[in-house]
């Protein structure tokens, strides 16, 4: 299992049964200090969402019985979390600073450049608010998207009556197959028990499965922003970000003896007339890469032909009587054949290897360059009886 | 942009991120808001010389002091900021806690 997975896993547990199923995973795949360090030295209620709901007196029991320390919000300090996890909006802020070259500034220069993205970004909204004004509905793109997937949703679900007043239906029981969940839908406080209402505080699957059932109305109803947070509202974004102004410091707010020079330290020896030495893949031949030995003979690496032993085992050097090329390889156990007649070949025979190899030809080195027009020696694992 | 503060999700995310001026290391503190269109808003921005309890506090004071509430949302942080004396109810990153896990238990399983 993975890491990641199994840990988010255990953070979107939306009950204290499901958070004890998914701890007791990672003990078996990870570890009992793996599950000690994310049950018990991090207090489930920081960062689990199951202690973000309203829950029962049965799921608060549990916790201490977790954690074991007299802590003051051991029941939890439950709140909507909308969907978010983790810090990667003040993550995304810090990397569009780098990119700005905002944090390699100076402090004073780099607070003129946040100041300058955040006004461009201001001008971005203005224009969304005024895209948004003549636009029809009650809520912004984004939230009709996740609204429209939730009534595709509700058609799955099946409704009961759970409880009725002499006028109208209040409460309703709605379930899915052979599913054992139940979500209780109060359509008087207008409020679902399930999790994604409670977090995400936006009319769930299970309400428009109990509105359609009761009214027997479809999407959509009348008072759909009833049931949804009002900060999703067109009208509530149009109104925030319409109006705002960013003042951007001028002259008149510096004062120019506060601010000082960074101190200059000279460094010793003759300055670069170039930044940055190139690498050798930039074309620099200053550049110093330590290549591995290579005897282009054998093609293999870690020698040179004075080492070479595949050439003749048992000899570390080369006569000078031995030097030229036919004889060495004479004396070798490996099979040669060269020149752009052979390349076609696969298998050449050891008696037509042995007679070139004996040829005065092959061992004059300039004949047999331009006899055969020779580029490489290229060696045969084949072995010649000798 | 007192009008952005009444606008937005109650769900902010902070962080702190090192400078890389050679000649000024200090940290860059970042306060950050969700707003409905699934995107985040830039709240506040600080520079202090340290990231430690006696600045981010100074700047969590700054903020509330601005006219930022805090207390009808969460506030996502590292580890780090757990120390903090303030009343914000504070939810640690999963990311920080995956990270830490696995330098911690040098898990390798990332299969």
């Amino acid at each position: 299992m993975n890491v990641r997975v199994a840990i988010f896993r255990l953070q979107s547990s939306s009950s204290a049964a499901e958070y004890h199923v998914n701890g007791s995973a990672i003990e078996d795949e990870f570890g009992t200090e793996a599950m000690n360090y994310l049950c018990k030295n991090i207090h489930p209620t920081n960062w689990v969402v199951f202690a973000n709901h309203n829950n029962g007196n049965e799921e608060i029991k549990k916790l201490p019985d977790w954690v074991g320390s007299e802590d003051p919000y051991k029941d939890g300090w439950p709140a909507p979390l909308f969907g978010c996890r983790s810090t990667n909006g003040a993550e995304g802020v810090n990397h569009a600073l780098i990119h700005n070259d905002s944090r390699s500034c100076l402090p004073f220069e780099s607070l003129n450049i946040v100041l300058k993205n955040w006004s461009s970004k201001e001008v971005e909204r203005a224009l969304l608010c005024r895209k948004l004004s003549r636009m029809d509905g009650d809520f912004i793109d984004c939230t009709n998207n996740i609204i429209s997937n939730q009534i595709e949703l509700s058609r799955k679900y099946e409704c009961d009556i759970m409880t009725m007043t002499l006028s109208d239906v209040s409460q309703v029981i709605v379930t899915r197959g052979n599913s054992s969940n139940r979500y209780v839908v109060d359509l008087l406080k207008r409020q679902c028990s399930c999790s994604f209402f409670e977090q995400f505080q936006l009319p769930c699957c299970h309400i428009f499965a109990a509105k359609a059932f009761c009214t027997r109305e479809r999407f959509p109803f009348s008072n759909l922003s009833d049931y949804s947070n009002q900060k999703y509202l067109k009208q509530s974004f149009i109104s925030s970000h319409s109006a705002t102004s960013i003042c951007l410091p001028t002259t008149d707010f510096i004062r120019l003896r506060d601010i000082k020079a960074p101190s200059f330290r000279k460094s010793a020896g003759r300055p670069r007339k170039k930044a940055r030495l190139k690498s050798k893949s930039e074309g620099s031949k200053l550049a110093f890469v330590k290549t591995p030995k290579f005897w282009s003979r054998c093609k293999m690496y870690g020698h040179n032909k004075r080492t070479c032993t595949v050439v003749n085992p048992g000899m570390t050097t080369v006569s000078k009587e031995n030097s030229s090329y036919g004889r060495t390889y004479l004396g070798s156990n490996i099979s040669i054949f060269s020149s752009k007649i052979f390349e076609n070949v696969a298998e050449v025979n050891a008696d037509t290897c042995k007679s070139i190899l004996e040829s005065r030809s092959f061992q004059n080195q300039k004949f047999l360059h331009q006899t055969f027009q020779l580029k490489k020696l290229i060696l045969l694992k084949k072995m010649i009886p000798m | 942009m007192s009008n952005v503060r009444e606008g937005g999700l109650p769900v902010f995310c902070f962080d702190a991120s090192h400078s890389k001026h050679p000649e000024f290391s200090g940290k860059h503190f970042v306060l950050s808001k969700k707003l409905a269109t699934n995107k985040f808003i830039t709240l506040c921005y600080a520079i202090a010389p340290t990231e430690d309890v006696m600045y981010l506090s100074w700047f969590f004071f700054a903020c509330v002091k601005s006219g930022e509430d805090f207390s009808s949302g969460v506030m996502f942080v590292d580890l780090l900021a757990k120390f903090l004396n303030i009343m914000v109810n504070l939810k640690y990153c999963a990311i920080h806690i995956i990270r830490n896990s696995l330098r911690d238990f040098r898990i390798k399983k990332l299969t």
